[in-house]
């Protein structure tokens, strides 16, 4: 099983520190959430998981070796990222938008070969896509397009996932579609950090959740543990209804505490 | 790719069309002459037509590959060499070059100032587009280098000791392919087809940039070697073209756009189809400014800029229009 | 005693009414001692026609070596860029002008009352003949106007004019520019012994001649001023090109100074003869 880990991880700018984190991990078959309030750093340390922003002080290493030192394609194969806004500069296909997923693999000036091919196709299905392979992504409902910039990442069948809010704007049968599919790839073998805004969600799919406030991590545990009254109301400043359905716990944000 | 194939022979029909153009027009019988080996035949049209035949064709091609190169770095539309003044500050490096008396004792010095000019015009940009990566900014910024080049280019011709300088301005302005000759082409040759070779390698970090910056980089992409393979690669091209041809403007604007929709607006196969689109449409109107020119020639930049600047107005309206 | 003093008295008036008249009137009672000139040609013609010491300023151009055939002579002159206010610090009792040179300061320097005598670019030696003419009378020295014109006349008959078919030549200038039919150069060309392509061609005056128009109908002699120091421009880079190279080299080239045809006076025989012994030459190498 892979895992991404990031030691003593600290980013600082304008003199504060905003990321000061002992360690974050996310492994290969677990669904991790990365959950917290506005301002608490979730996508700058998303992206230093991705290796996008530099450290000022710690590390990051994939399977013990820094992602520093990985060969840039190697890294692009083995971590995906799946930034926030997903807009594409051009209208281009949805296929050849998944497609891109396959870069990492093709040598240069290659072009894609039916293995490429296969594995945007299963992407798309993975994904519920494939009735939309053929449309241009600017004319993409909100939800089509979550579900096709998540199908990049996954077509370059990468062992670590990193996605920024991946169902954001996306109405309550579209979040339950995605996190269910994301609790399936975990379920296959993938390591998927992802930043989730909505509690309810990230309580009833993740298999761990990161506490993150002021950029230093609060807890970090599976959901049963660190999702207790006195956590969330440091964390968010509120109080929550919880109960259980189906074996499976859930958690309602109830009122704002003064 | 069947359009690939198509566009390469358009370009050579129009190439061997312009070789049986004279200086009043159609006049097929010198390129007659140069087949039986006939002395006069083969000095005009080695020596005279094709030169020009083949400039148009390199400088176009060039042109058009450096626009869809830059339109795919900036992700914008609007990008291209001449609008975003790259072109006008290749001419400022080539006037300040040749007038000097530097081109004669360095060698390839005319091309090597056109491309330091552009180098500089694209280096100037792509650090505002960092700041602020708005169309808008970028395009006023290139409008105000144009202006700037322009008149420092003005300038420098008019504090040149010749005589013949100041009028001059004409020429690296608006460009021009007549009476050039083998040598100009052999000078440019080499840096535009280092220039291509760059810029076309550029073909998987912009599809990959489709996606933007981050998603780039995480796919693998050194944005960095990127941004320094196109920029480098467009300022060589563009600026030995521009050191031998003078400006010509709004080729790469148009082709690219052109182009587009027939390779599914992918910006890797558009680099591939620019070239003998820009090859194409450069062929074609030095054709029809010897068909149309009559005793006065009409400069070539001239005509691109009657097509081209309607079709860049109309394009902004479109873009506008869409994005309300 | 009242009779001597009335004898002196009109002197007396006549010399007061001599400051106080305005300089045109001056120049009608004797030879122009300062004069002026704002223009190549004139300035050429002055210097073969009157002493330095009458000579007040000439043009800029005439101590420029490539545009100017008189660089020695002019040399010490104080020289002026056409400017009136330039022009009225000299105090000038002539100026000779250009007819259609520094038109504001011609007629500012009119205006303010100053004798100006303006001339043609001449078109054929008729034209040099009654130009010297023109400037040798504004400066007082009709007979030596004469003589001048009678030797640049005498020159140009001395040239031998060929038996047969006359060759013929082009005169090409920076950017393609060709001297057609109706100018000085044309008239040149002729009294060496050559007929002008150019002319042939319909050009008339002073007109671009397309390079491959020039290169589809060749003269048989290239005329061509290459000898200017400072060659930067894309005009004079013309007349390098590779295919002008080719079809004219030296055995077919003739190099003249284009100082010498611009203007009409001695500099008209000087360009003549060189071309009318590259003419020989020629002749002499095809035998």
């Amino acid at each position: 099983m892979s895992h991404l880990t990031g030691h003593q991880v600290r980013i600082a700018a304008h003199g504060r520190d905003i990321i000061n984190v002992a360690q974050a991990s996310v492994c290969g078959g677990e669904l991790v959430g990365l959950i917290g309030p506005n301002g608490a750093g979730k996508t700058t340390l998303l992206r230093a998981m991705a290796h996008l922003t530099p450290l000022q002080g710690g590390s990051m290493a994939l399977d013990g070796v820094a992602m520093g030192s990985l060969d840039p394609r190697e890294r692009a194969r083995r971590v995906a990222y799946v930034e926030q806004s997903g807009a594409a500069a051009w209208p281009v296909s949805v296929a050849d938008l998944v497609g891109l997923g396959r870069l990492p693999h093709l040598k240069a000036l290659a072009k894609q070969g039916s293995g490429d091919r296969d594995a945007v196709a299963a992407a798309l299905a993975a994904t519920g896509c494939q009735h939309l392979a053929g449309r241009s992504v600017d004319t993409l409902s909100s939800g089509e397009r979550s579900r096709v910039l998540l199908a990049r990442a996954v077509a370059g069948k990468p062992e670590i996932l990193l996605l920024d809010e991946p169902v954001a704007a996306l109405d309550p049968a579209q979040q339950l579609a995605i996190l269910t599919l994301l609790r399936d790839l975990a379920g296959q073998g993938l390591g998927i950090l992802a930043v989730l805004h909505d509690l309810p969600l990230a309580a009833r799919f993740c298999h761990r959740l990161i506490l993150l406030k002021n950029g230093q991590v609060l807890a970090d545990g599976s959901p049963q543990i660190v999702l207790q009254d006195q956590m969330l109301a440091e964390l968010f400043g509120i109080e929550v209804e919880s109960g259980e359905r189906d074996g499976q716990r859930w958690v309602l944000p109830w009122r704002a505490l003064p | 790719m069947r359009a690939l194939v198509l566009l390469w022979s358009l370009t050579g029909v129009l190439a061997l069309l312009s070789l049986c153009m004279g200086p009043t027009g159609f006049a097929p019988g010198i390129v007659a002459q140069a087949l039986d080996g006939e002395a006069t035949g083969r000095l005009i049209l080695f020596e005279l037509r094709l030169p020009r035949a083949l400039l148009a064709l390199l400088v176009g091609g060039t042109l058009g590959l450096a626009g869809a190169t830059l339109q795919g770095l900036f992700r914008n539309p609007l990008a291209e060499p001449g609008i975003i003044g790259v072109s006008g500050c290749a001419a400022l490096g080539a006037v300040i070059a040749f007038y000097s008396g530097l081109s004669a004792s360095i060698p390839l010095g005319l091309p090597l100032g056109g491309v330091l000019g552009a180098l500089l015009a694209i280096a100037l940009l792509l650090a505002l587009a960092a700041r602020d990566a708005r169309i808008s900014t970028l395009l006023l910024a290139g409008v105000a280098l144009s202006a700037l080049a322009g008149a420092l280019t003005a300038l420098a011709l008019n504090l040149s000791p010749n005589p013949y300088a100041t009028v001059e301005v004409v020429f690296w302005l608006l460009g021009s392919l007549s009476d050039r000759s083998m040598e100009h082409v052999l000078l440019a040759l080499p840096f535009m087809v280092v220039g291509s070779a760059l810029m076309l390698f550029c073909g998987r970090g912009l599809e990959a940039l489709t996606l933007g910056e981050d998603t780039a980089t995480s796919l693998g992409v050194s944005i960095r070697r990127l941004r320094s393979l196109a920029v480098i690669g467009a300022a060589l091209a563009v600026g030995a073209g521009v050191a031998v041809t003078g400006a010509i403007g709004f080729v790469g604007l148009i082709v690219p756009h052109l182009l587009r929709p027939l390779v599914g607006h992918r910006p890797a196969p558009l680099l591939w189809l620019s070239i003998p689109g820009g090859a194409a449409l450069t062929l074609a109107a030095d054709i029809a400014v010897r068909l149309i020119g009559g005793a006065v020639e009409l400069r070539l930049g001239v005509a691109t800029a009657l097509i081209g600047a309607p079709f860049f107005l109309w394009l902004v309206l479109r873009l506008s229009r869409r994005a309300a | 005693m009242a009779g001597r003093r009335g004898a002196l008295l009109l002197p007396t008036l006549v010399l007061l009414a001599s400051f106080l008249a305005p300089p045109s009137a001056q120049a009608q009672t004797a030879k122009p001692q300062r004069i002026v000139s704002l223009n190549l040609c004139t300035d050429q013609l002055l210097l073969e026609l009157v002493g330095r010491e009458r000579i007040a300023s000439v043009s800029f151009l005439a101590t420029d070596p490539e545009f100017s055939a008189v660089v020695d002579q002019a040399a010490g002159i104080p020289p002026n860029r056409g400017l009136a206010e330039e022009i009225v610090g000299f105090d000038p009792d002539l100026v000779l002008a250009h007819r259609f040179a520094s038109r504001q300061s011609v007629e500012a320097l009119k205006r303010l009352g100053y004798a100006v005598v303006e001339i043609d670019l001449p078109q054929d030696l008729a034209a040099v003949r009654d130009q010297i003419a023109t400037v040798a009378a504004a400066v007082g020295e009709p007979a030596r106007g004469r003589a001048l014109a009678d030797r640049i006349e005498a020159r140009l008959a001395a040239l031998p004019q060929p038996a047969g078919k006359r060759p013929t030549a082009a005169i090409y200038e920076p950017s393609g520019y060709a001297f057609g039919a109706n100018s000085l150069a044309d008239a040149i060309l002729r009294a060496a012994g050559f007929d002008n392509l150019a002319a042939e061609l319909g050009i008339g005056g002073y007109a671009r001649l397309g390079l491959e128009t020039l290169l589809a109908s060749p003269p048989d002699m290239l005329v061509v001023d290459d000898t200017a120091a400072d060659r930067r421009s894309m005009a004079q880079q013309f007349l390098d090109h590779p295919a002008l190279r080719r079809r004219f080299p030296d055995g077919s080239r003739i190099a003249v100074p284009r100082r010498l045809w611009i203007c009409g006076g001695s500099a008209v025989a000087e360009a003549a003869t060189l071309l009318s012994r590259a003419r020989l030459e020629r002749e002499s190498r095809r035998r």
